[in-house]
């Protein structure tokens, strides 16, 4: 399996394109849809077998309706659509099978009620909800609280080894992000009273 | 990108080799798999998707003009290493030890160095963007004339670091600890900080 991942300049989000052994390839959050990453599915890719969205922000899916008139191939969401574009819904926790690669769905809302985190072999892919030392801002102290309470019982949870390719910015793993995610760090400190140090 | 394979020796979570059965450290032929990728790192064009956590590397000098691409170097220790003219593409190498190397003229983008030390050690016309470099402690280095474009280093203590003439431009330096940081000719006001009290001690 092939992770590349593309840095779109409109809305400095991270476009990826993951590739099975046998060629076809999914596309997560294509929030522009340049050049460079049609040069990188025509080069990679024997066909295209699906998008999947984290979540229906502009900076995630600008790119849609362009991707979507060149390639016949599935959008994936947790929503109904996206915009007009009708989707595959995902639930929490649910498993597909999109070309040889399985796809698990984790809600993990609180930056948008249907956030998504997809989980693919030992790689996930966070969307907005946490990139490298952060989580995502969010409208309100409860939705904050919703994020870092879903964050911690089903991200953090996973193995240390996890690698984390998030909506924006530099990958990272789970055992950095618990050893140096600031929001996360000061939320546990918050509510259990406890200082931290990292260093 | 490299196997995202568990071992199969038992308790062992650690990444395999390139796809086999076991990682570096439990592979049967761990020293001649050492050989191989010195090798493949200083004879050849391109080293793909390897994993090879808590490995040493001592004098070694990467083939110029050669790419590292998505493979994993953990826990390392490079020591009196140079990469020069190398693409460094998708490669972690979280919580490794540099001491007494350098990059230079190297592209280096989604590269993770979160978590590192870094002694004695030049990075110079360098582009390492998108990189994250978050917790790194950097001491004596030399960071000047790279380009840190949309690279994070929050939480990090760098002392004794220059990073001048620099692109700082949505670099992230939140609640980094800083003594004797350079920034001439570099544009830190794009960069990002937190002028919060970086952490609270009991």
């Amino acid at each position: 399996m092939r992770i590349i991942p593309h840095f779109s300049a409109e809305g400095l989000s991270n476009v990826y394109l993951i590739v099975d052994d046998d060629g076809n390839g999914i596309i997560i959050d294509p929030g522009q849809v340049d050049r460079e990453i049609l040069e990188f599915i025509e080069h990679f890719c024997t066909r295209l077998a699906a998008v999947l969205i984290t979540h229906r922000h502009e900076s995630h899916t600008a790119g849609l309706g362009t991707l979507l008139k060149i390639y016949d191939v599935d959008v994936y969401a947790y929503g109904k659509s996206i915009g007009s574009i009708e989707t595959i819904q995902f639930s929490d926790g649910e498993t597909k099978r999109i070309g040889n690669i399985d796809v698990k769905a984790l809600l993990v809302p609180g930056h948008s009620m249907d956030s998504l985190v997809y989980s693919i072999d030992g790689a996930i892919f966070t969307g907005d909800t946490i990139s490298s030392g952060s989580v995502a801002m969010t409208d309100s102290f409860v939705e904050k609280e919703l994020l870092i309470k879903s964050l911690e019982e089903k991200v953090m949870t996973l193995d240390d080894n996890t690698l984390i390719f998030p909506g924006h910015g530099a990958p990272s793993k789970i055992r950095i992000e618990k050893m140096l995610n600031q929001d996360m760090l000061e939320s546990e400190a918050s509510t259990t009273g406890k200082a931290y140090r990292v260093h | 990108m490299f196997s995202l394979k568990k071992c199969s020796m038992p308790g062992c979570h650690a990444f395999t080799y390139n796809g086999g059965d076991y990682c570096f450290h439990h592979s049967e032929n761990k020293k001649e798999l050492f050989q191989n990728a010195v090798r493949m790192l200083e004879k050849g064009n391109e080293f793909r998707n390897i994993s090879m956590p808590a490995a040493s590397f001592r004098n070694l000098e990467v083939h110029k003009g050669g790419k590292i691409i998505g493979s994993n170097f953990s826990f390392c220790v490079f020591e009196n290493c140079t990469f020069e003219d190398v693409s460094v593409y998708s490669v972690f190498f979280d919580f490794c030890v540099f001491r007494s190397c350098v990059f230079h003229s190297c592209d280096i983008r989604y590269a993770i160095f979160s978590g590192s030390t870094f002694t004695d050690t030049i990075i110079t016309d360098t582009a390492a963007i998108y990189s994250n470099f978050m917790g790194i402690n950097a001491e004596n280095c030399d960071f000047s004339s790279n380009d840190f474009y949309y690279s994070n280093f929050s939480l990090s203590k760098l002392s004794d670091v220059s990073m001048d003439d620099c692109n700082l431009k949505r670099t992230s330096f939140r609640s980094c600890i800083t003594k004797s940081v350079s920034f001439r000719f570099s544009n830190p006001e794009e960069a990002f900080f937190r002028k919060e009290e970086p952490y609270r001690i009991m």
